[in-house]
């Protein structure tokens, strides 16, 4: 599919080889209608990118940034608590200001994004510049008016949840009630109420008695996008577990459990760790689950537990290059996965800054590259292609070339368009479908 | 984290010996373990826990090359030895040796199979033919390395008997050298650490039936120590 590209937003001067660790993004995330999209980093700063509206197909431009998080450290461990993004989830907007969720290992916050472009004039007890007036001065009373001004952001904390957590928060899913969220962690997840940040109740607890005994952690959690009362939790072990909270207020029984038998010809040495679910997400419609492990996207439907109904293969070369990888410790990336709007298509990232896109119709699926060289705005992207034998094509890139550094972990699909937002390290590429612009439903 | 840039793709070429797949995974899977206590952040639990999982899968596949490797040479001297006894003795004697060596073949187990990453390395597992050899055998395997001195390296698994195991329990507790040194920097903390790990894994040992096929159980109780895994919380 042919895309276009527009230019990067942010960080036009490009450190050669070192990039500063606080820039690089940990999070991406659009809101419900698009127009807004929000990135984390490592640095604990969010910043919210605005769609413009005027132009059709407009670009996006820095809306607001923030420090929502910052380094802390939690003495009774004497542990450091880091303050990188995990995860931006943002609420269904409900009035002229947008909320958005963010959250880092321990610590979920709830922010208020709003614009002021208006400020009242004509104070009676202060002068224009704020300066208390002398009262013996004041000889009549005025109404303050209103009058326009500059536009500004302001973004405010309102909600901080803290404590619920022992261990490191992965996930954070806004409930299709617009009133509850669920956060996760390796062994526990939580629910909370948007307006209650003193308490949350547990819904899902799977620590052991005896922590010798543990042999799975809790990886990535969902809520249903229709279902109110169903919630998906991914596992270390590749299992997924679908849970109804009207069954019982402990969801540790699971009501569904996916999993897929292991091939055992194809055991090795890391097995466990390339089955691990990195993400998980829900199809638009519900009907499916989206899961992508260290070698493969699975697409699983709610109806069957016994195994994906679709698996796509985003780099097997690299299965033969898994010691190495564990050496220096990229076989331990979580790559995220995305649905387009239409359920249609899905896409992930990949290392050498590629990403991959699925076509579920035909199976088939394209490289691309999120790359500064081959992202002049208005470019086509090219397709790219790993040669992994046989005939060898001009631009191929040979296995022991990527750089395993260029990693795209994180990204976003536009909810109803086109659109894509891709995170290479510190750098966020936007790229629109020019063709395509708008989602067909199939 | 640590990187390894000198070795990024060594491990991927085929290797001679299995075991030293196994043993390296070994090592970077322990000092992975060790760095992860000084990182920012805290233990992560997701990632120690898989790491642990290779530490299980390449101790496996070690101690079963190993076994495989000290039982081909056992049947080799005792090969060599009957042959030159033969040599000397009348040949109406021959019956004697014959039965011996039928003592010694046992029926093998079906042989459990564990691909790494880069090759596959099917082994017999002959252990259950000799269920009480384990510590000799596993120092049989070290001094094939050098015959002629005792090596350091310690997994705490002689078991042979109960001093011996309380001794090496102590060895470990004391810090010293598990491994021949070549892989560490700070080894008294890996020894530290697995101490500190505390008890047991016992959840990953749903393999214990393929452990128990292999490793007499003094000896398991051996390995039970320097098996265990995270438990820092």
């Amino acid at each position: 599919m042919g895309e276009d590209a527009e230019s990067p937003k942010i960080n036009h001067t490009f450190l050669r080889d070192y990039v500063t660790e606080a820039d690089v993004i940990s999070t991406v995330e659009f809101n419900q209608t698009g127009d807004l999209l929000a990135t984390g980093d490592k640095g604990g700063r969010v910043v919210i990118f605005q769609r413009e509206t005027e132009v059709y197909s407009g670009e996006y431009n820095v809306y607001s940034t923030f420090q929502s998080h910052e380094p802390d450290f939690d003495y009774l461990k004497s542990l450091e608590i880091e303050e990188k993004i995990n995860k931006i989830r943002w609420l269904p907007q409900q009035n002229a200001a947008h909320f958005l969720l963010s959250t880092n290992d321990k610590t979920i916050k709830l922010w208020k994004v709003s614009e002021r472009d208006k400020r009242p004039e004509g104070y009676n007890l202060k002068d224009e510049e704020g300066r208390i007036k002398d009262v013996s001065t004041i000889t009549s009373l005025q109404v303050p008016i209103l009058k326009p001004t500059d536009l500004m952001v302001e973004v405010r904390p309102r909600r901080v949840f803290a404590n619920g957590h022992t261990y490191h928060v992965n996930s954070i899913s806004v409930n299709s009630d617009g009133e509850t969220y669920l956060s996760a962690d390796d062994l526990r997840i939580n629910m909370w109420h948007l307006g209650i940040t003193d308490r949350s109740f547990n819904i899902v607890d799977i620590k052991p008695a005896n922590m010798e005994d543990l042999t799975e952690v809790i990886t990535a959690a969902e809520f249903h996008p229709h279902h109110c009362h169903l919630f998906v939790y991914s596992s270390s072990k590749g299992s997924l577990r679908l849970c109804d909270m009207r069954a019982s207020a402990l969801c540790d029984k699971h009501a569904k459990l996916y999993e897929e038998p292991e091939d055992p010809g194809s055991r090795s040495f890391f097995s466990e760790i390339i089955s691990s679910v990195s993400d998980v997400k829900f199809s638009h419609s519900g009907r499916y689950m989206l899961t992508r492990d260290y070698l493969t996207a699975k697409v699983w439907d709610l109806h069957m537990d016994k195994g994906p109904v679709e698996t796509y293969q985003v780099h097997e070369y690299l299965r033969s290059k898994l010691c190495s990888l564990y050496e220096n410790d990229c076989i331990f990336d979580k790559f995220e996965c995305v649905w387009n709007s239409s359920d249609s298509v899905i896409m992930t990232g990949a290392y050498n800054s590629f990403f991959r896109m699925f076509d579920r119709e035909t199976g088939r699926g394209v490289t691309l590259e999120a790359w500064r060289e081959s992202s002049k705005p208005r470019a086509v992207l090219r397709t790219r292609r790993v040669y992994t034998g046989g005939k060898r094509r001009r631009g191929d890139v040979g296995v022991d070339s990527l750089d395993f550094t260029k990693k795209i972990l994180h990204m976003a699909w536009h909810p109803a368009e086109n659109i894509i937002a891709i995170a290479a390290t510190n750098n966020l590429y936007i790229f629109q479908d020019r063709v395509n612009p708008d989602a067909q439903t199939q | 984290m640590n990187c390894f840039p000198l070795t990024f793709f060594f491990l991927d070429k085929p290797i001679d010996r299995p075991e030293t797949l196994s043993f390296t995974l070994i090592s970077i899977s322990l000092m992975k373990i060790h760095n992860s206590r000084t990182q920012r952040g805290g233990i992560k639990l997701h990632k120690n826990l898989l790491v642990s999982y290779v530490l299980r899968n390449a101790r496996q596949v070690y101690i079963k090359e190993k076994y495989a490797e000290i039982y081909r040479m056992q049947q080799y001297e005792e090969v060599m030895t009957v042959c030159n006894e033969i040599q000397e003795l009348n040949p109406l004697e021959l019956d004697a040796e014959d039965t011996e060596d039928e003592d010694l073949t046992r029926t093998e187990p079906e042989p459990v199979y564990y691909r790494s990453c880069c090759m596959e390395a099917p082994l017999p597992s002959p252990c259950d033919q000799l269920p009480d050899c384990c510590c000799d055998a596993f120092q049989c395997a070290q001094s094939a390395q050098s015959p002629a001195k005792k090596r350091k390296m310690d997994f705490g698994y002689c078991a042979s008997d109960l001093d011996d195991f309380t001794t090496s329990r102590k060895r470990l507790k004391r810090e010293d050298c598990l491994y021949s040194c070549q892989d560490f920097t700070d080894t008294s903390n890996i020894s530290n650490l697995i101490s500190i790990f505390g008890s047991g894994f016992s959840g990953l040992l749903s393999r214990q039936a393929d452990l128990e096929q292999i490793c007499s159980k003094q000896a398991l109780a051996g390995l039970g120590a320097w098996t265990r895994a995270i438990v820092a919380f």
